[in-house]
């Protein structure tokens, strides 16, 4: 009987899917004139994973020009993608990227219009960041990547994202703390200032202890950090950073709105945030009720969160 | 072929990547994965660089203590599975 292919061989082989879709949709961006860098994935594997462990990677994530959004979803949605977006919250926080699946294959990109974290405009973002791009050769095509202190940086604010509980990123930041030399390091603070994303960058480096030596040289110990950061950081339980947002919001209006809307979203949330509403109309009608629950369930260990990282 | 034909895997046709000793590799044209046994990861790294025949012969025929007619038949016929997929470049 044959031996089954091991982790590491199956992720590779879907790997190396991933990049062929991405040489795909970059193609026919390049087509429509729509410039694109790609972060993380191939890029992070090769630059950081070449002692012969595998990063697995599921997705193409793909930074595009905030306003060219549209017509990526219009070139997307001719490849067969369909938007999977948790998109259609009144008042919400700006989303920083969008999910796009192809039902037929699986593929799946991640269209960002900035990265997250940042808090200038995604305008000047996108500029930032393709300003510090180079080419690369990625399922049989030339696409542009971040250059390695683009990468360090992103890599600190992905760990900051996803907080302490979530390996990969922080298991890449290990990696990139090890490697950039501190003349990159600098580099990288000077894309996370240009980015606005100061307090994420350094939180992002205080989770791992590999990064201690790269905070003492760019004096970031005690760079304030928002609460919407530290609970990120702490891997925030579901719906904290939602009342992290709400706190945020001007009127009672703007609250109640946010509020109804996360209670009774739009069917197109719905069918992206829950397998049950994609069964049809009955699946739909099921998973309000649901929804309900769910938000019920979590709401006191998120305001919990919340409460503690306002502190 | 001739015996100085310099023989190569044609980078901009296959995506591939060595792991754990093995080769992951997928026919880019046909979306296919190709899968390569022992010796063929031993031809493809060799491939990978370019290499003529005799040098594809002479590293199986090292490697697996083959005699040179055994390790020429199978370079052969790894040589012309390559081909008719399109993936090998002179």
């Amino acid at each position: 009987m044959e031996q089954a292919p091991s982790p590491a061989l199956l992720a590779t082989a879907w790997a190396l899917r991933v990049d062929r879709t991405t040489a795909e949709v970059t193609g026919a961006f390049d087509e429509a004139g729509i410039p694109s860098v790609l972060l993380k994935g191939p890029v992070l594997q090769r630059w950081l994973y070449d002692d012969g462990a595998v990063r697995s990677y599921t997705d193409s994530d793909l930074l595009v020009p905030p306003d060219r959004a549209t017509e990526v979803a219009t070139i997307l949605g001719r490849l067969a993608f369909e938007d999977c977006s948790l998109a259609g919250i009144a008042n919400d926080r700006p989303l920083h990227a969008l999910t796009f699946v192809r039902p037929a294959d699986g593929a799946h990109v991640d269209v960002h219009t900035t990265l997250i974290g940042a808090t200038v405009p995604a305008a000047e973002a996108w500029n930032v960041i393709v300003a510090r791009s180079e080419e690369a050769r990625i399922g049989g095509r030339a696409v542009r990547v971040p250059t390695r202190p683009v990468l360090a940086m992103h890599a600190a604010l992905h760990a900051a994202q996803h907080g302490a509980l979530e390996g990969k990123p922080l298991e890449d930041l290990r990696r990139a703390a090890t490697r950039l030399d501190a003349g990159d390091w600098e580099d990288a603070l000077e894309v996370a200032v240009a980015l606005g994303a100061i307090a994420p960058f350094a939180a992002g480096l205080a989770l791992v202890p590999e990064a201690s030596d790269v905070i003492r040289h760019l004096r970031l110990e005690g760079v304030e950090d928002d609460p919407y950061v530290r609970l990120r950081a702490t891997t925030a339980p579901h719906l904290s950073t939602g009342f992290a947002w709400l706190d945020n919001l001007g009127s009672a209006g703007e609250k109640l709105r946010f509020i109804g809307s996360k209670m009774f979203p739009p069917p197109r949330f719905m069918r992206a945030w829950t397998p049950l509403a994609r069964r049809g109309l009955w699946g739909l009608a099921l998973s309000y009720p649901w929804r309900l629950v769910w938000v019920a369930w979590h709401v006191p260990s998120g305001l919990r969160a919340w409460r503690k990282a306002k502190r | 072929m001739t015996a100085e034909e310099r023989l190569r895997i044609d980078p901009e046709a296959v995506e591939w990547r060595e792991v754990e000793g093995e080769v992951v590799a997928l026919d880019v044209a046909r979306s296919e994965y190709i899968a390569v046994n022992a010796s063929g990861v031993v031809l493809w790294r060799a491939l990978e660089k370019g290499a003529t025949r005799a040098e594809l012969v002479g590293a199986l025929a090292a490697e697996f203590d083959l005699d040179e007619d055994r390790a020429g038949a199978d370079v052969d016929a790894f040589l012309e599975s390559l081909s008719e997929r399109g993936i090998l470049a002179r």
